[in-house]
């Protein structure tokens, strides 16, 4: 081996170790934001030293290689002789291989298993409404509340903000209008896409831990943050290409301290100050607006039926259900109940918005017997009339919610 | 001195009459546009494809570094900016549609297997050509318009769905869809024809004494994905054609407004692109099997499971298209089962790559150009390779999926070892083709840069998508800009070696000594006919043997090549072992 | 595989400048050593261009199952808009000519050029016949608005029907269908059959078919034991009875329901609705729209009743008792049943040409213009046929009376060449078009043999 060999396989071998040690020192991940971090990353890094190792070895040897063999002019002539081949040897680079891949698959198949299992119902998770469109984002809340917009503004706090409490699982319902999104939280290592004419679904959760964090990351980094540390904010991408927009759709995924929460939640709250749960926002609109013809305890009146059992009740127009109420308030006339064939309701549209007929639907429910659980999980539903965007300001912030009477 | 089997053979190996200007060639057998526009030849429709493919692979270079350009400049989105306005951001769309679907169903896919295996497979076979001489010209024309239909999109309003032509937004879209989906149809049908071709003419016109273990690896790869080009490429047909009737008539099937699946779209599209990335990158496996056992100057290491390997990977390429589509929503066990299968594919690229290592192990080293270009495509298909383990693991590709992750991976694979095998290969059958040799020098110079400019375009990428940034993003938040800038100074870079390259080959055509026959010393049968190969190929019917057995060949110092030698037949009929 | 022959080399000095040096038959390329592997160089590259073909339908097949799985239902009721006789006299007349296409390949390979002319012919009628009852039933689905694209009867964008009037009809044809002559039905209907005697003639005629059913509908009402008594009636046949009953009771107002076809404008559909689960109320509708209940709608139910109560109960009568999302799924029935057959039509009609070429190479010089004659003499038989039935439509009839003159023009020509004594183009030794050709028009055959099932005969 000549002097210019030596010296290129100690640049060879050199390089190798510099880039691996580069390749330690780099941080390829994101910030970690809880969610499935801790094991998307474990794998991340598992994979990363097999590939580092690998293509370190390969690397290495292919250079050594060419250095070691290189041909002098003088042996055009030279042809060698070595082995052409040696099952054994295929066999022993064949199966190390596949068993780090089979690992590998495990290893990401239990940690996919664990994105793809929705929370039970015993960890109180909480449902947020995400529907994607061209472009921008609504999330909607349980309490019906609504946010909607495109990018981000961190100088009004305008924008696509999704707000979620932390310390409990939060589960997205993701549908589109138009065409296919996808909904990217990278510091959680989330991710589903959003379809037109089907629901996916998606969960995170994050901790106060993970907040505190991330608010002293930010500090560090001499990033505005919220000055009573209640939340941390962490980036939200669209990541399935929807047309002109689609770069417009980043958003701000904001955790909340749990014990800052339900205060947030009030701010969010459209529908009243005290934060009313369906059933209960349904019992004031049926206070304020029904209960002079209707009763829900089952006493007759002239006026109108009673409401007490009448979901699912089987009437002229099929069973009672969600269509059938919607319409009754909307259009009195479609539909009249044996015995009241005279009465004259008028009509609501117009006074009622869609989250008030959802308010009454839900009460409608209780009173007839179907259980909480089950009103509450239904909540809520389609917004494609209503996107909560009259109840914002040009600053998209939310406006005082109308008097109830 | 050497000695030589034939008379006829003698005088072209020395080299002599190759400067005879009235020897007959395929370039000069007929003459006039005529004879080039209807010929049934070969080596013809191959220089036609390639004078095509690298029109096509200029148009979508262009439109790759206009997108790099763009993405220089971000105006702070995120910050409440507007980025770039909507006439600059639907100009960025349609750039990376167009670099997209312009390079892979107009360059990559028809690269290797149109220009190299046209070229190159008839004579590996000792055939005059291919079985179907005429589908073959029919197979050129319909690329032809099929490009056409490309171009024609450009003026009618371009196109920006991305390559995928994803549902429902490629039905609904005001850009030229149609057009560009029945552009995609009819290039589909030109590879379908070739594919064609190459199974009936590796079937039926091997020499006798040729068995399947003494054909080229090359063949078997082409082979391979002659077979992905027979059996996917009729359902991506179907599947556009639903498209066009979906815009044309609105048929509902893809459509989620008519009660359509848009889910359903991405199977058939995948089904058929998953196994086309295959047929991008079979070739080039190839190609870089016969580059570097030639220029070790040693027997390729385990042949037959490399042969086997380019089968298993055709046929696992079938079954995994669903890693595409991990975060749709498809279900769980789907899921899991596709990246199962996914894995599986890593193992016949592994096997590859180990065979090729020890092929150079002790190999005496011939740092050629074409040699270069085989190192540099085994170091980027194992990066490609290896960061396709992140892609297929189930929890991590849910990160990755749709990020600059994707981008860099596929880029490393296809990019990084179609290109690399398909230059590389070019250098090496370019004394076969044009009967003149290129620069070696500039050849290794447009290497080097073309090699490193590609690491810095793209290895820059991995770290924006695992850190989050989207694909497809015209804006983009502040903090990925140092990446884009890196990446985009590597395109510049990567476009100035590639201009090296296209001026070596222009100088070469040019300027460049008469070639010899075989200037490697490679044993498959194209080396024992003239360069270039007259119109029917072979001026004495080629001798059978194993194409990885060097020993038949003697190095003639005086014009730089290798001769046959006399006992040709002796020693390949003894073998090496 | 093939051997390389001794005189390989002397044989492409020869070869590069003409076919005609010793040995080699006429028709043998210069690239390929022998006859036998040009023939089967020939037919590997067929039965590989065959695969890619099946793989093409095979998506076609494969979105087929993957919507009828979703709404069996949907493919249950749309099915019968199809007529089955035509499908299955198409069906033996494919299976005839393939019969003579592969009679024809056999005479071939025995030598007998005539013969195998004939089966040609044959076979070449046997297309026309399949494609003239295509035709015909291409033409019955257009005369009920069963057509490709935005103007199907079921096409709704989100729900919302867009060509109520045409689904009117649509509906009533497909009932109209059910209730008579449907073999695998046979004694279901019973009493009910009579109930259309009087949409015989008309069955097409909107207004009429109203009445018709709205009589029904109220007849429901006293047929409510009948589905009792029969035993087959499903709860839910039950209940539609019941229903009925009631609806005729107060026929004035009818109930709205979750699928109601209503007229939008399609401009203005932006957003979908079909989103939402059936679970859930569907609150795009707005609520004008919601209080436009059309007659279209009452009629359907109705009458969707009064034959669930006739003793369909398991068999969907009408969009109205499908899933609201299946109902919306019934246009793609018909949109998947015109790709699948107008691809295959397509394959016919290429088969039909691969055959006229395969003829006039097979017949002897002298009668190669009549045969080439054939081709104008079908189109114009064709359009003249077509468009006497279809009108008259004069330019179709001016077309074909065009195409038949020019045909009678060939055959003259013909009449004057009928001295040339030259054989056809094949024998034994080769007759790989003849042989290629005959694959191909199995595949169609083949291709139907699927289709003819998967969308006539649905249970």
């Amino acid at each position: 081996m000549n002097q210019t060999a030596k010296i290129g396989l100690l640049i060879t071998w050199v390089g190798v170790l510099i880039l691996g040690i580069v390749s330690v020192i780099v941080d390829w991940m994101p910030v970690d934001g809880g969610g499935f971090s801790e094991d998307v990353d474990w794998l991340y890094y598992f994979i990363y030293a097999v590939n580092v190792f690998f293509f370190l070895l390969i690397g290495g040897l292919m250079f050594t290689f060419a250095i070691c063999g290189k041909q002098r002019p003088e042996d055009r002539d030279e042809v060698v002789h070595g082995a052409t081949h040696n099952t054994l040897v295929e066999v022993a680079w064949t199966f190390p291989p596949l068993v780090i891949v089979l690992a590998i698959f495990v290893w990401g198949f239990r940690g996919y298993l664990d994105m793809a299992t929705m929370p039970p119902a015993s960890a109180d998770a909480y449902l947020v409404d995400v529907e994607a469109r061209q472009w921008g984002w609504t999330f909607t809340h349980e309490n019906g509340a609504s946010v909607s917009g495109q990018n981000y503004n961190p100088e009004t706090g305008g924008g696509a903000v999704l707000d979620i409490p932390a310390d409990r699982p939060v589960e997205f319902r993701l549908s589109a209008t138009d065409v296919l999104h996808s909904l990217y939280f990278p510091a959680q290592r989330a991710k589903k896409d959003c379809v037109p004419g089907r629901y996916n679904r998606m969960w995170v959760e994050v901790t106060s831990a993970h907040i505190d964090a991330r608010i002293a990351e930010m500090r560090e980094d001499g990033l505005a943050v919220d000055e009573q540390e209640r939340y941390a904010d962490y980036p939200l991408h669209c990541t399935e290409y929807c047309g002109q927009d689609h770069s417009q759709m980043n958003g701000i995924l904001r955790v909340w301290k749990p014990e800052y929460w339900d205060a947030q939640l009030d701010v969010l709250n459209i529908w009243n100050k005290e934060n009313l749960s369906p059933i209960k926002w349904g019992e004031a609109v049926y206070t304020n607006n029904c209960a002079s013809c209707h009763s829900v305890d089952g006493t007759p009146r002239t006026t109108g039926p009673t409401w007490k059992d009448l979901w699912k009740q089987e009437r002229d127009g099929g069973p009672v259900d969600e269509q059938y109420i919607l319409e009754s308030i909307y259009i009195p006339g479609a539909f009249k109940v044996t015995g009241f064939e005279s009465q004259n309701m008028s009509t609501f549209a117009g006074q009622l918005n869609y989250g008030d007929v959802m308010g009454v639907i839900a009460y409608i429910k209780s009173i007839s017997g179907v259980d909480e659980s089950e009103i509450r999980a239904e909540y809520p539903a389609d917004r494609e009339v209503y996107d909560g965007s009259d109840w914002l300001d040009e600053n998209n912030q939310v406006m005082e919610p109308p008097a109830l009477d | 001195m050497t000695t030589l089997t034939q008379p006829g053979v003698h005088t072209d190996l020395i080299g002599k009459p190759v400067t005879d200007p009235n020897r007959e060639t395929f370039w000069n057998a007929s003459k006039g546009w005529a004879s080039w526009a209807f010929t049934l030849d070969h080596k013809r429709i191959a220089v036609m494809y390639l004078i095509g493919v690298l029109a096509a692979f200029f148009l979508g270079g262009t439109m790759a570094i206009v997108l790099r350009t763009m993405l220089l400049t971000n105006s702070d989105v995120v910050a409440g900016g507007l980025g770039k306005g909507p006439t600059a951001v639907n100009f960025y769309n349609q750039a990376f549609t167009i670099h997209g679907a312009v390079m892979v169903f107009m360059f990559i896919i028809p690269a290797i297997p149109a220009v190299i295996g046209n070229m190159v497979l008839p004579m590996q076979v000792g055939a005059i050509d291919v079985a179907f001489p005429r589908l073959n010209l029919m197979s050129f024309y319909c690329w032809l318009v099929g490009a056409l239909f490309f171009l024609a999109v450009l003026v009618m309003g371009g196109l920006d769905t991305g390559w995928t032509f994803y549902t429902p937004y490629s039905i609904r879209t005001s850009t030229a869809a149609t057009a560009a989906v029945l552009g995609a149809f009819i290039l589909g049908f030109s590879s379908i024809l070739t594919g064609v071709n190459f199974v009936a003419t590796v079937h039926m016109m091997r020499p006798e004494g040729q068995g399947w273990f003494k054909l080229p690896l090359l063949l078997w790869a082409l082979y391979s994905t002659a077979v992905i080009q027979i059996l996917a490429t009729p359902v991506l047909a179907i599947t556009l054609l639903l498209v066009a009737a979906e815009r044309i008539l609105g048929v509902g099937i893809f459509d989620p407004a008519l009660g359509g699946d848009p889910v359903l779209f991405q199977h058939f599209f995948w089904f058929y692109s998953h196994p086309a990335v295959y047929i991008m990158v079979l070739p080039g496996l190839g190609v870089i099997s016969e580059i570097i056992s030639v220029f070790s100057r040693k027997h390729i290491f385990g042949y037959k499971f490399i042969a086997f390997s380019s089968l298993a990977i055709a046929l696992f390429g079938f079954i995994v298209w669903g890693h595409h589509m991990f975060t749709s929503g498809q279900s769980w066990l789907l899921n899991a089962i596709f990246s199962l299968l996914t894995m599986s594919v890593a193992i016949p690229s592994a096997v590859k790559v180990f065979n090729w290592l020890a092929t150079m192990y002790r190999g005496r080293i011939r740092l050629d150009t074409p040699m270069l270009y085989g190192m540099g495509f085994i170091w980027l298909f194992t990066i490609g390779g290896l960061t396709g383990l992140f892609l297929a693991a189930l929890n991590t590709d849910i990160h990755f999926h749709d990020t600059y992750f994707v981008v860099a991976h596929f880029h490393y694979v296809m990019v990084g070892s179609t290109l690399f095998a398909f230059i590389g290969g070019l250098y090496y059958w370019w004394p076969k083709m044009f009967g003149k040799m290129y620069d070696e020098k500039w050849g290794r110079i447009g290497a080097w840069v073309v090699f490193i400019g590609f690491n810095l375009t793209f290895f820059i990428q991995f770290l924006a998508g695992s850190r989050g940034m989207p694909r497809r993003y015209a804006n983009y938040p502040d903090e990925y800009q140092v990446y884009h800038h890196i990446s985009t100074l590597g395109s510049y870079v990567l476009t100035i070696g590639l201009f090296i390259v296209l001026f070596n080959w222009i100088h070469s055509i040019r300027k460049g000594r008469p070639a010899p026959a075989n200037p490697w010393g490679a044993n498959s049968m194209e080396w024992q006919s003239l360069s270039p190969p007259p119109h029917l190929n072979f001026d004495t019917p080629p001798k059978v043997g194993d194409p990885y057995n060097f020993d038949g060949w003697k190095y003639d110092p005086d014009i730089d090549a290798y001769v046959m030698r006399d006992d040709y037949e002796e020693i390949m009929a003894k073998g090496q072992h | 595989m093939t051997t390389i022959s001794a005189d390989h080399a002397h044989g492409h000095d020869d070869d590069g400048h003409g076919h005609d040096h010793h040995g080699h038959h006429p028709a043998q390329a210069h690239h390929f050593e022998s006859m036998e592997q040009q023939f089967e160089s020939g037919k590997l590259g067929m039965w590989v261009f065959l695969a890619t073909e099946i793989l093409m339908f095979g998506g076609l097949f494969c979105a087929y199952s993957i919507y009828r799985g979703l709404n069996p239902d949907v493919f249950l009721f749309a099915h019968k808009a199809l007529d089955t006789k035509m499908g299955a006299i198409n069906t033996a007349v494919l299976l005839a000519s393939s019969f003579t296409m592969a009679w024809g390949v056999l005479a071939i390979s025995r030598g007998k050029p005539k013969l195998c002319l004939l089966m040609l012919v044959l076979t070449f009628i046997g297309g026309c016949g399949f494609m003239g009852i295509k035709t015909k039933e291409y033409y019955d689905k257009y005369t009920h608005a069963f057509v490709p694209g935005k103007a199907n009867a079921f096409y709704n964008v989100g729900g919302a029907y867009t060509n109520p009037e045409k689904l009117q009809e649509g509906v009533g044809y497909i009932q109209y269908k059910q209730g008579h002559g449907d073999d695998h039905h046979g004694d279901d209907h019973g009493a009910h059959g009579g109930d259309h005697s009087e949409d015989d003639a008309e069955h097409g005629d909107a207004e009429h078919e109203n009445d018709g059913h709205a009589a029904e509908a109220a007849e429901g009402g006293h047929h409510g034991d009948d589905a009792h008594d029969a035993g087959k009636a499903s709860p839910a046949g039950v209940e539609a009875a019941e229903d009925t009953a009631h609806a005729a009771a107060v026929p004035a107002a009818p109930p709205p329901s979750v699928w109601p076809p209503k007229p939008v404008d399609h401009a203005n559909i932006k957003t979908p609705a079909n989103a939402a689960p059936a679970t859930h109320p569907n609150f795009t509708r707005q609520a004008e729209e919601v209080a436009d209940v059309s007659a279209v709608e009452s009629l359907y139910k109705g009458a969707a009743k009064a034959q669930a109560q006739a003793g369909h109960a398991h068999y969907p009568g009408s969009p109205a008792e499908l899933d609201p999302l299946s109902g919306e799924r019934t246009h793609i029935f018909f949109q998947i049943y015109f790709i699948m057959t107008g691809l295959h039509g397509l394959h016919v009609l290429i088969g039909m040409g691969v055959l006229l070429w395969v003829a006039w190479l097979v017949a002897p010089h002298a009668w190669r213009m009549f045969v080439l004659a054939s081709a104008p003499a079908t189109v114009g038989l064709y359009f003249l046929i077509a468009g006497y039935l279809m009108g008259p439509v004069v330019w179709m009839l001016v077309f074909g009376g065009l195409c038949l003159a020019a045909a009678v023009a060939m055959v003259v020509m013909g009449l004057g060449k009928l001295d040339d004594d030259r054989p056809g183009a094949f024998s034994p030794e080769y007759y790989t078009p003849v042989e290629i050709g005959g694959l191909y028009w199995h595949l169609v055959d083949l291709i139907w043999i699927f289709l003819f099932p998967l969308l006539y005969l649905i249970h």
